[in-house]
């Protein structure tokens, strides 16, 4: 089963998104897919890697786009270096973490959805740009679910 | 040797709460040995005020990310005495597993992730990927396999869900707890045995300090008291828990946010050491062969060794899951409702042992079911005091050293506390004033 799986603090702004479309996931009750908020630390997705089931990972990113831009990606050593200078906004980095679990044993399959933000300050709610770009998401998280479904070796 | 000494730690980040380690020695005289702690207070108990029985624990469980299991038994225990409501004995036995996948999931990412990278000194867990991979993958299977006992049972490994007061909203299947029994008969039993192998060969960088304490825990006559039980002091005996105040004894210092406490003498030490300390006894045969392997006796006056007292509790508290999940399987699952009409209502005080020691909580509530008024007391900060005391007589003992060896050694034995700063230090910035 595909696993959906949101970094991010809802109390920080746009850092939150992941766990919102998370929720909202929630709410649609989608058979096929297993929903975990992992929260601020990229740690916990350690043992998620190192696990043969595959992963999408939903998270707020300084990417250098417009704020609320996305980009989806699969992710792989040849794509770290290029991820290591904008997935940086939790205690552990993705990056260090991934490095970490390809040097334990086979990763698991991942993917990411990747949104740019455009508030990341304590206190803040989602803004509105962001937040408009949740529809958009979820169906981006959903036609993954699909393909996943369709052929498994899509991952 | 030197006369003047001035380390400032500043500061410990992103661990529920801030703290610095500062130490000033002047021509020789010890100024000051202190761990400051910054975090602003956080309200729990005022966030009580007016909330019905039924939220309460689920709050509570929010004090700490890693103890949130913690922090909800002693809750729940907490708001059953106030109001009276009786638990069933299958219950019981759930929350005991409970507790014993809790204790056992963070001694496992404290001595394994936290501490283990000080017994080589590196920097953090990220080296050890290299050099000892097979300790880390064993190390990560245990936590996943302590985080399921809490999925299987309580339907979240954090901020659980289906515990409340009087029961379960949701109980797990013998068949779930079969697979778990067998897991932690399995992996469980061979991935510590080796995790115990290697370590012990690691530890040898134990600084060798000694400062006997008060040790303080919980005391049970029939069992290693991590749910149930009277408090205990090693120089003074036993108590209720009802008179935990007496006991804590919490005071202001003008270096520390987080109140101290003290009890018998200046400070106490609470946790995995205080446990073993008063404890030893109830321990599983097991658990005692892997402290002998150690060196590890009772009573140890080396606060280094609470990391050791962890992973020997571990050992403990995978067998008694192994026999309660057993004694589970064999009398059935029974399809119990939580009992959540209240006999009365008043005061009511609990305490458990969390991984960091000993947890008071204690409540008030109104005839309509709602907190008047609560106190949470919990480890970290009754050890605040002790590790101050610790500081005050092991920079004397070491103070020929380089200024990186001691303070090495001082981050190590904070570390060692496992308080909830620990994570950090290996983050942490050092100025030397000279």
């Amino acid at each position: 089963m595909l696993k959906i799986i949101a970094l991010g603090n809802t109390l920080r702004g746009d850092d939150g998104i992941g766990p919102v479309v998370l929720d909202r996931l929630g709410d649609m009750n989608i058979s096929g897919m297993t929903l975990l908020n992992l929260g601020s630390d990229a740690f916990h997705l350690l043992d998620h890697l190192l696990q043969p089931e595959p992963i999408l990972l939903i998270d707020c990113a300084l990417m250098g786009l417009q704020p609320g831009g996305i980009v989806k990606f699969t992710v792989d050593n040849r794509q770290l270096n290029r991820l290591d200078q904008f997935m940086s906004l939790h205690g552990f980095s993705f990056c260090e973490i991934y490095h970490m679990a390809s040097r334990l044993g086979p990763v698991a399959p991942c993917r990411c959805i990747g949104i740019e933000p455009a508030v990341l300050e304590h206190g803040k709610q989602l803004s509105s740009v962001v937040q408009s770009r949740i529809p958009t998401v979820i169906q981006m998280v959903i036609e993954e679910m699909h393909l996943y479904e369709e052929k498994n070796n899509h991952y | 040797m030197r006369k003047d000494l001035n380390i400032n730690v500043h500061h410990l980040t992103r661990v529920e709460g801030h703290g610095n380690i500062v130490v000033n020695m002047t021509r020789g005289v010890l100024e000051k040995a202190q761990l400051e702690i910054v975090e602003p207070p956080r309200y729990f108990e005022a966030l009580l005020k007016g909330r019905n029985f039924h939220e309460v624990a689920i709050i509570t469980s929010r004090i700490c990310g890693i103890c949130s299991l913690g922090h909800q038994m002693t809750s729940l225990k907490a708001t059953e005495a106030a109001l009276g409501l009786e638990i069933s004995e299958q219950t019981e036995v759930l929350r005991k597993i409970l507790i014993d996948g809790a204790t056992f999931q963070s001694n496992i990412l404290h001595a394994l992730f936290l501490a283990t990278p000080d017994f080589l000194g590196v920097g953090s867990v990220f080296p050890l990927v290299e050099s000892h991979k097979e300790v880390v993958l064993a190390a990560l299977r245990l936590k996943r396999l302590a985080n399921d006992i809490g999925e299987v049972i309580s339907g979240r490994a954090v901020h659980p869900i289906r515990c409340v007061p009087g029961g379960f909203t949701m109980l797990p299947t013998e068949k779930e707890l079969e697979t778990l029994r067998d897991r932690l008969a399995d992996a469980g039993r061979r991935d510590m045995t080796f995790v115990l192998e290697v370590v012990s060969e690691l530890t040898n960088t134990i600084p060798d300090f000694k400062r006997e304490t008060e040790y303080i825990s919980l005391h049970h006559e029939n069992e290693y008291a991590l749910y149930n039980g009277q408090i205990c002091s090693s120089d003074t005996g036993l108590y209720p828990v009802e008179k935990y105040l007496d006991v804590t004894n919490e005071f202001i210092v003008p270096h520390a946010s987080s109140k101290h406490t003290r009890h018998n003498r200046s400070s106490y030490l609470v946790g995995a050491l205080a446990r073993f300390n008063n404890n030893f006894a109830l321990l599983r045969p097991e658990a005692k062969k892997a402290a002998e392997k150690f060196g590890l006796g009772a009573p140890c006056f080396n606060p280094y060794m609470n990391t050791i007292a962890q992973l020997v509790e571990v050992v403990h508290c995978i067998e008694e899951s192994i026999d309660r999940l057993e004694y589970l399987i064999e009398r059935g699952i029974k399809n119990e409702r939580p009992n959540q009409d209240p006999a009365h209502y008043g005061r009511g005080i609990a305490s458990t042992e969390v991984p960091r020691g000993i947890l008071f909580h204690d409540y008030t509530y109104n005839r309509q079911g709602s907190i008047e008024s609560a106190n949470c007391i919990i480890p970290t900060g009754q050890n605040l005091a002790n590790i101050d005391d610790d500081m005050k007589k092991l920079v004397p003992e070491i103070i020929g050293e380089s200024e990186e060896s001691i303070t090495r050694k001082l981050e190590m034995l904070v570390r060692a506390y496992d308080p909830c700063i620990s994570c950090s230090v290996h983050m942490l910035k050092v100025n030397f004033i000279k």
